[in-house]
């Protein structure tokens, strides 16, 4: 009897606490985030460096030509001095893709990898700068880095090798949905245009803004698109730019068009030339 | 037996005929691979472009090895506009290039006649290249 209004008591009571305090008896929901443990603190590592190595290489060996190009004074070019320490650290040669979705198998091969697990390869994504890293990865001996592609969000990504030989320059990968349209370059008119020319790339699967084109001698960036089947863009390659400017046009450098973006990139280049 | 034995030699010199011309040029060259950082069109020598490469790994004969023991240097070589080897693949900058030179081939002078400059080198690339895909 007595444990029968004991038991009735906690019932009532419990009833009431409930209904007073509900989050007290709410079931507790826990997010989880999927990517957290691939996540990177926005700034704690610089996925460029070496690309803008490269690119002070590059440019000084532009300035060093144009410079005697311009002075008509050095009959020959002296490269200028090279980093060594970009020969000697981790570079990547090349992806067995370059735009998946989610799940697909990456095989990076490299040069200068860490024989252990030591080696870590990041994706900074181009559109918001958020930074991923894929840890932990021991090479093949024939130094190749695989891994399975985690679900980081679609789109486009500067992917880089880090070891404690520094980071390495980076390829381009692009996360791809389902639904992501093909891109494909149909035509590239003229065939041949005049340094500084208008070059019109038709295709399809172009983005309204962010497509990258590129050429055998450069890249040119955020071209946009407005139609998704026509991208404009001008050919200055720096390293042609005195020439350019002391020829006729007789000469014809024969060039490459690529185009990548959100959506993937071209499978195969279309060629034209540049007249100097 | 004898025309077994004739039959054996002739497959044998037949298959070294048919080997020899690609594989005794290549064995004759010295070898090169490195990460191409500059294409530069010589333009004052049409057809050949000069590539500058860092890490670059270079043979001096065919005798090698590829990797100098002194380790990674850098340096040019003049290079076919055409790809002799893989017609998808162009040289081109921040590629990965891999092949034979003919050392003290390939003059390149870039510029507009008759402001031409010279570009030093070490050869020119052939006749076998490969290149790697666009990073």
């Amino acid at each position: 009897m007595h444990k029968g209004i004991f038991l009735a008591a906690a019932v009532l009571a419990s009833s009431f606490w409930g209904q007073f305090w509900p989050w007290a008896s709410a079931p507790v929901v826990v997010s989880v985030d999927p990517l957290a443990a691939y996540r990177v603190a926005t700034g704690s590592v610089d996925v460029y460096s070496t690309d803008r190595k490269i690119v002070g290489i590059q440019n000084s060996i532009y300035t060093s030509i144009n410079t005697a190009l311009v002075y008509r004074q050095a009959p020959q070019i002296h490269p200028p001095a090279y980093a060594q320490t970009l020969g000697n650290g981790v570079l990547v040669k090349s992806l067995s893709v370059q735009s998946g979705l989610p799940g697909v198998n990456v095989n990076v091969v490299a040069l200068n990898l860490q024989t252990s697990s030591a080696n870590s390869v990041y994706f900074e994504a181009s559109s918001t700068g958020q930074v991923f890293v894929v840890k932990n990865l021991k090479p093949s001996a024939g130094g190749i880095l695989s891994f399975t592609l985690p679900s980081f969000p679609v789109g486009r990504y500067d992917v880089a090798i880090s070891n404690s030989s520094g980071m390495s320059n980076t390829a381009f990968f692009v996360v791809r949905a389902p639904t992501s349209p093909k891109v494909t370059v149909i035509s590239v008119l003229p065939a041949k245009v005049r340094w500084g020319g208008t070059l019109v790339i038709s295709g399809s699967g172009f983005t309204a803004t962010g497509n990258e084109v590129i050429t055998a001698f450069d890249t040119i960036f955020n071209v946009p698109s407005p139609d998704g089947r026509t991208l404009v863009v001008h050919i200055t390659p720096e390293q042609m730019r005195v020439a350019a400017s002391m020829g006729s046009g007789a000469i014809s450098i024969p060039d490459t068009i690529e185009v990548v973006n959100n959506n993937g990139y071209t499978p195969a280049a279309k060629n034209f030339s540049v007249s100097i | 037996m004898k025309k077994s034995l004739l039959f054996f030699v002739s497959l044998l010199v037949g298959g070294i005929g048919l080997l020899t011309p690609l594989s005794l040029l290549a064995s004759a060259l010295p070898f090169f691979g490195g990460f191409d950082v500059v294409n530069i069109p010589c333009t004052c020598a049409p057809a050949l472009s000069w590539d500058f490469f860092i890490a670059l790994h270079y043979s001096v004969s065919s005798a090698g090895p590829i990797i100098p023991t002194t380790g990674y240097t850098a340096g040019a070589f003049a290079a076919p506009v055409t790809p002799v080897l893989f017609s998808n693949y162009y040289i081109r900058p921040e590629t990965w290039v891999l092949g034979t030179y003919t050392q003290g081939a390939g003059v390149c002078l870039i510029g507009v006649e008759p402001y031409c400059v010279y570009m030093p080198n070490y050869g020119l690339i052939t006749p076998e290249t490969g290149v790697s895909p666009t990073i």
